[in-house]
C-alpha cells in the first residue's frame, strides 16, 4: 500500500486528541453539589459496566474517526501487479492477438479463458492512449483480421464482441506474422503486439519470426495461476470382439491425464445417444490408460458411439465420437454369361465362393446368381449391386432398366470374357462402360507376354486396405494371359483402381449418376487369369461387392478432425441436403443452386460431434449413412502445459513489463470515517 | 393583593391578574425579595386572592361533639333538642373552640441547601412562614421545629401577636447544615407536644435513618393531624445536566463523576421509586401528602392546603 499524500499521515498523531480531551474533560468537569446524589450513585451502580463500555467505545470511535480522516486525506492506494502491460502514454499502433483456439474454452471461475482474454482486451483498449491505432486478430484465422488498424476504437470493441471460441487448432506463428505485416504496412514506425492467450506450449512457435526492433511484443497469460491439468479421451476405436456373434464389438477408449497429480475419473459409454455402460479409470500423473467396453449391437449398420469422462475445466476433449459400422448385408446379383454344368468351369464358380466367405466384422455379401437368359431387370430393386460376368448381350429394355438402376445409386461390375466382343459391347453398353473396349490383348503361350497386376491406387478406398499389406495381398503375382485394352473416354471421371504391370488398366471405376460402375478387363474366372486362385482374389471381390453396394469398406475413414472438410455427393434427384450435428443440435441445409448438376457438397467440420446427413428426394428423406461421419478436436489442444513466448521491448517504445495498477482506497476509508461518525453520533444521542 | 390588582391595571380581568401574580410569585421573584416577611406576605396575599376567586368561602367553626353539661359551661350552647330527646343536658362543642396548635417541622439539613435562586430551604421557609402567618391570623398557635440530624431550633406554640415576628426571624436565620434524620426530629416532637395538634413536615425526606416514615405513622396514631410537604428541587426531578459533571454530596464528602445523559433514565427511575415509596407510606399512615417542587407557586400550594385537597 502506498500514499499519494504521505505528509498528511502525520495527522494520525491527532488520534491522541480524543484521549486528551477525555482525560482533561474529567478534570474540568463541572462540580455540582447535588442533594440526590444517593440516587445517582444507585443508578450509576447498575449502569457502571455498560457506561464504562460505552465511554470506551466512544473514545475508540472518536480516535478511529480522527485516524480515518487523516488516512483519507493521505489518499491511500493499493498497488497490484496488473496482468496488463505498462503501456506508454503516447499514441501508438497496437495489434491485439486474441487466442480463440479450443484450449481457450477452458473454464476459469465462471467464464472461459476466451471471455477472460476479451475482458483484458477491453481493459487494454481503455488504457491505450487516445488517437492510437488498434487492430484485432484471432489466432484461428489471422489472415482475416477482425478489425484492421484504425483509430476508431468502436471497431475493435465490435470485433471483440464478434469473437467466438473455435474448435480449430492453430498455432500462434501465423498470427504473429500477420501482426508484423500489418504494422509494417500501415505503421512503419513500429508498434506493439499484445498476445492474449493461455500460452499453452502446443500453440506457441518454436522460434519467433524475424522481429523488427521497432515492434514490441507482450504476451499476456490469461491462464496465469490456473492449474494446467486436464483429462481427455485421446483415442476411441472399435474392433470385433472375440465374443460369439458378428455384431459384438470391443470399444476401446484411451484416456490421458495431463495433470501433474494422479486422478480418477468415471468413463461413460454412450451408444446412439444412450448411456449404456460406465467404468472408472485410475490415471497416473501424466499417464494414460485404456478403458475397454464390450457391446453387442442389436442391429447392423452405422452406430454412433461416444465415450465421455466427468467434465473438467476443458470439456470438449472429455468426450470422443466414433461412427461404428456394424456388419450388415450387401445383396448382389450375379449374372452368369457363361454357365457350365461343370462347376469348376462355371463363370461364377470362384466369384460365388469368394463372396460367400465370412467377411469377419464387415458386412456380409449375399450373392444370388442368375443366368443371363433369366436376368430380369425388375428384380434389380432388391439388390445393392449387380455383376455382369461375361454376358454377351442384354435386351434393350433390360439395358435401360440397368442404366436407370445405376444412375439411381446402384453398383455395377462388368467382367469380360470370351463372350464379349468389343464393338458390340461398346455399342450396347456404351453408356455404362467407364471406358470403351478396344480389343483383347493377343494371347501367346510365352511367359514374357503375360501381364501381371501392378500398381494399386492406394488412395482408392476399394483397394486401400489391400495396398497396406505386403505385395498387395498377393495381387502382384497374379498372371493375366488375356485382357481387354481400353479406349480413352470422353466422359471423364474414370479412375484406374488396378493396373497391369504395363500400365494399362485392369480395374476401372467411373461414376454414373449416383451409382458406380467397375470394369474388370479380364475374366472373373480362371479362363484368362489365375487371379481366382490367388489369395488376393477373395478380399478384392468382397471389397468390390461392398464398394458397389456402398457398404462400409475395410479401411474407410468415417471420422474427421474438426477443421477438415468432407465431400458429400447427394443422390440424384436430391432437392435438399440436410445436416444435423449431434449432440450440439445445429442444422445446415443446402438446396437449389448448391445441388444443381449433382455438385459435390463440402461439409466443414467446425465442431466436434456426429454429422448426420440426409437427402430429400421427392417426398422421401433418405439418411446418408455412408456420408455421415464423426468429428473430433485435434488432441494437441488438450495438452495445456505452459510454454514460453518471449517478450520483446521496442527501441524507445512501449515497455514489455507488467503494469502496476493503483487501486484507490481513500473512498473506502472516507466511507469508514462516515460510518464512524454516524456511530459516534448515535452513541452520543443514545446517551 | 393590592400589588396584584395594581399590576393588572384597570382593564385587567381575572386572567390578567393571574398572570401578574404568576410573575410575582415565582421562585425568582420571591428570591428578589430580601425579607422573609415580605415573601410570606406576598405568598399569603396570593393565596388569599386565589381563595376569593373561587366559590370556596373558607372553613367556619365546625361542630365537633356533644359534652354533658357541667357547671360553668355556656348556657347558650346548650342543645335543647338533645334535652328533649334524651332528657339530659348536653352542650355543643366546636373544633375552633380550642386554640389550634400547629407544629411546623422544617428540614434544614445540608440537602435542603440545594437550588438557585431559591434554595429548597428558603422555599421551605417561605412556605412555613406563610402557614405561620395564616395560623396567626386565625389566632392559632404556630410552633417551629427546625431539624437536621436532630432538632436544631425550636419555638414553642404561642398565640401572641408578636410570636409571628419571632418565628419569621427564626426561619430567616436557618442555614442548611448536617444530615437528615426525620425520625429523630419526630421523636423529639412527640415529647414536646402533648395535645392533639397539626404537624406539618416540610422536608425532602432524604432521610439517612429511614425511620421518618414509620414515625409519621406513629404521630398520626396519637391523633395528630399530619401533613407532609415533600419538597424537591426541579433539578432533582429532571436531572437536566448535560456535560460530564462531578456531583458532590451536600451532607458528606462523597462524589460521582458521571455523564448525566448516560444515567438519566436510571436515575429518574430510582428517584420516582423513592417518591412513590414516600407517598405510599403517607397514604397508609393517613398522612396528607403533597409533593412540592421548587418550581411550584407557593400560593397555590397554600390554597390546596386550605381547601383540604392534599392527598391523605
Amino acid at each position: 500500500m502506498s500514499w499519494l499524500a504521505p505528509a498528511l499521515l502525520f495527522g494520525t498523531g491527532l488520534a491522541v486528541v480524543p484521549l486528551i480531551v477525555h482525560l482533561v474533560g474529567r478534570h474540568r468537569a463541572a462540580r455540582v453539589p447535588f442533594a440526590a446524589l444517593d440516587f445517582l450513585l444507585r443508578a450509576n451502580k447498575t449502569l457502571a459496566r455498560r457506561l464504562r463500555f460505552r465511554q470506551r467505545l466512544l473514545l475508540l470511535l472518536r480516535t478511529a474517526l480522527v485516524v480515518a480522516l487523516a488516512l483519507m486525506m493521505a489518499k491511500p492506494v493499493w498497488e497490484v501487479v496488473s496482468g496488463l502491460p505498462a503501456l506508454h502514454l503516447g499514441k501508438q499502433s497496437v495489434v491485439l492477438i486474441i487466442d480463440d483456439t479450443p484450449s481457450m474454452r477452458r473454464v476459469a471461475g465462471q467464464v472461459t479463458l476466451l471471455v477472460r482474454a476479451k475482458q483484458r482486451a477491453r481493459e487494454l483498449l481503455r488504457t491505450i492512449a487516445a488517437g492510437s491505432e488498434v487492430a484485432v486478430l484471432s489466432v484461428s484465422d489471422p489472415s482475416g483480421p477482425l478489425a484492421l488498424l484504425s483509430r476508431d476504437r468502436r471497431r475493435a470493441w465490435a470485433a471483440l464482441e464478434r469473437l467466438q471460441p473455435g474448435f480449430r487448432p492453430a498455432t500462434l506463428a501465423p498470427a504473429l506474422e500477420q501482426a508484423l505485416r500489418l504494422l509494417q504496412e500501415e505503421a512503419p514506425v513500429g508498434g506493439l503486439v499484445l498476445v492474449l492467450s493461455d500460452l499453452a506450449a502446443h500453440g506457441l512457435p518454436a522460434a519467433l519470426p524475424a522481429w523488427p526492433s521497432s515492434v514490441a511484443l507482450h504476451p499476456i497469460d490469461v491462464a496465469a495461476g490456473l492449474p494446467r491439468g486436464n483429462r481427455a479421451v485421446v483415442e476411441l476405436s472399435a474392433a470385433p470382439s472375440g465374443a460369439p456373434g458378428r455384431r459384438s464389438m470391443r470399444l476401446s477408449a484411451r484416456v490421458c491425464n495431463f495433470a501433474r497429480v494422479p486422478s480418477r475419473t468415471p468413463v461413460f459409454l454412450l451408444i446412439d445417444g444412450r448411456r449404456l455402460a460406465q467404468g472408472e479409470l485410475a490415471l497416473a500423473a501424466g499417464g494414460c490408460a485404456y478403458q475397454h467396453f464390450q457391446h453387442s449391437f442389436a442391429q447392423g449398420g452405422a452406430h454412433e458411439v461416444a465415450v465421455a469422462l466427468a467434465p473438467d475445466a476443458l470439456t470438449f476433449d472429455d468426450v470422443r465420437y466414433l461412427r461404428v459400422e456394424v456388419a450388415g448385408e450387401v445383396r448382389m446379383l450375379l449374372v452368369n454369361g457363361d454357365p457350365s454344368p461343370v462347376r469348376q468351369r462355371d463363370e461364377l464358380f470362384y466369384l460365388q465362393a469368394a463372396l460367400a466367405a465370412d467377411g469377419g466384422d464387415r458386412q456380409r455379401v449375399v450373392a444370388r446368381a442368375v443366368r443371363a437368359d433369366d436376368f430380369d431387370a425388375r428384380q434389380l430393386a432388391a439388390f445393392d449391386a449387380v455383376a455382369l460376368c461375361n454376358v454377351r448381350a442384354l435386351a434393350a429394355a433390360q439395358l435401360v432398366a440397368l442404366q436407370r438402376y445405376v444412375v439411381g445409386g446402384g453398383g455395377l461390375l462388368i467382367a469380360v470374357g470370351d463372350a464379349v466382343e468389343a464393338e458390340r459391347y461398346n455399342a450396347m453398353f456404351g453408356a455404362l462402360l467407364p471406358q470403351p473396349l478396344r480389343g483383347v490383348t493377343s494371347a501367346t503361350a510365352e511367359a514374357a507376354s503375360e501381364l501381371h497386376l501392378g500398381a494399386l491406387d492406394a488412395e482408392h478406398p476399394l483397394v486401400a486396405s489391400l495396398a497396406r499389406e505386403p505385395g498387395g495381398a498377393g495381387l502382384a503375382r497374379v498372371r493375366v494371359r488375356r485382357a481387354f485394352r481400353l479406349e480413352p473416354s470422353p466422359r471423364g471421371g474414370q479412375r484406374a483402381v488396378l493396373r497391369y504391370d504395363d500400365g494399362s488398366p485392369a480395374l476401372v471405376e467411373a461414376p454414373l449418376g449416383a451409382g458406380r460402375v467397375l470394369l474388370w478387363t479380364t475374366t472373373i474366372d480362371r479362363d484368362w487369369t489365375d487371379l481366382p486362385i490367388r489369395p488376393g482374389f477373395l478380399p478384392l471381390m468382397q471389397q468390390v461387392a461392398r464398394y458397389l453396394g456402398r457398404a462400409p469398406l475395410a479401411g474407410a475413414h468415417h471420422d474427421v478432425t474438426v477443421g477438415m472438410r468432407s465431400e458429400v455427393t447427394p443422390p440424384p434427384g436430391t432437392t435438399e441436403l440436410r445436416l444435423r450435428i449431434a449432440p450440439e443440435g445445429a442444422t445446415r441445409r443446402w438446396g437449389g443452386a448448391a445441388l444443381r448438376g449433382g455438385r459435390v457438397i463440402e461439409v466443414l467440420a467446425d465442431q466436434p460431434g456426429f454429422y448426420r446427413l440426409s437427402a430429400v428426394v421427392g417426398d422421401e428423406v433418405r439418411p446418408l449413412q455412408n456420408e455421415s461421419f464423426a468429428a473430433n478436436v485435434d488432441l494437441a489442444e488438450s495438452q495445456l502445459a505452459a510454454g514460453t513466448l518471449p517478450a520483446r521491448a521496442a527501441r524507445g517504445g512501449a515497455t514489455a513489463g507488467p503494469a502496476r495498477q493503483q487501486i484507490e482506497l481513500w473512498h473506502a476509508v472516507g466511507l469508514l470515517a462516515l460510518l464512524l461518525l454516524l456511530g459516534e453520533s448515535w452513541l452520543t444521542r443514545r446517551g | 393583593m393590592s400589588q396584584a390588582q395594581g399590576a393588572a391595571g384597570p382593564t385587567g380581568g381575572p386572567e390578567a391578574t393571574a398572570t401578574a401574580l404568576d410573575r410575582q410569585l415565582d421562585a425568582a421573584a420571591l428570591a428578589r425579595l430580601a425579607s422573609l416577611r415580605l415573601r410570606v406576605r406576598r405568598v399569603v396575599d396570593g393565596a388569599l386572592a386565589g381563595l376569593h376567586r373561587s366559590r370556596h368561602h373558607g372553613a367556619s367553626v365546625e361542630f365537633a361533639e356533644h359534652k354533658e353539661y357541667a357547671p360553668g359551661d355556656d348556657l347558650r350552647r346548650l342543645d335543647w333538642k338533645a334535652l328533649g330527646k334524651f332528657d339530659r343536658y348536653y352542650v355543643r362543642e366546636y373544633e375552633d373552640e380550642t386554640e389550634l396548635r400547629a407544629y411546623l417541622l422544617l428540614d434544614c439539613s445540608g440537602s435542603m441547601g440545594y437550588g438557585r435562586p431559591l434554595s429548597k430551604l428558603q422555599y421551605a421557609a417561605v412556605l412555613a412562614g406563610s402557614l405561620a402567618y395564616l395560623l396567626s391570623r386565625q389566632r392559632d398557635s404556630p410552633a417551629l421545629a427546625a431539624f437536621a440530624d436532630d432538632v436544631v431550633s425550636y419555638l414553642p406554640p404561642r398565640g401572641r401577636s408578636t410570636h409571628l415576628a419571632v418565628l419569621l426571624r427564626a426561619l430567616d436565620a436557618l442555614r442548611p447544615v448536617g444530615s437528615t434524620d426525620v425520625g429523630r426530629a419526630i421523636e423529639r416532637l412527640m415529647e414536646l407536644c402533648g395535645r392533639r395538634a397539626v404537624v406539618t413536615v416540610i422536608s425532602d425526606m432524604f432521610d439517612s435513618g429511614g425511620r421518618g416514615l414509620a414515625l409519621l405513622q406513629r404521630l398520626r396514631a396519637r391523633g395528630h393531624q399530619v401533613v407532609l410537604f415533600h419538597l424537591l428541587h426541579q433539578d432533582e426531578l429532571t436531572l437536566p445536566f448535560s456535560q460530564l459533571t462531578r456531583f458532590e454530596a451536600m451532607e458528606e464528602t462523597r462524589h460521582l463523576l458521571v455523564d448525566p445523559a448516560g444515567v438519566r433514565q436510571a436515575y429518574l427511575r430510582e428517584f420516582e421509586r423513592f417518591c412513590q415509596q414516600v407517598r405510599r407510606a403517607c397514604r397508609e399512615a393517613q398522612v396528607a401528602y403533597r409533593r412540592v417542587s421548587t418550581a411550584d407557586r407557593l400560593d397555590r400550594v397554600l390554597v390546596e392546603l386550605l381547601r383540604g385537597r392534599l392527598a391523605a
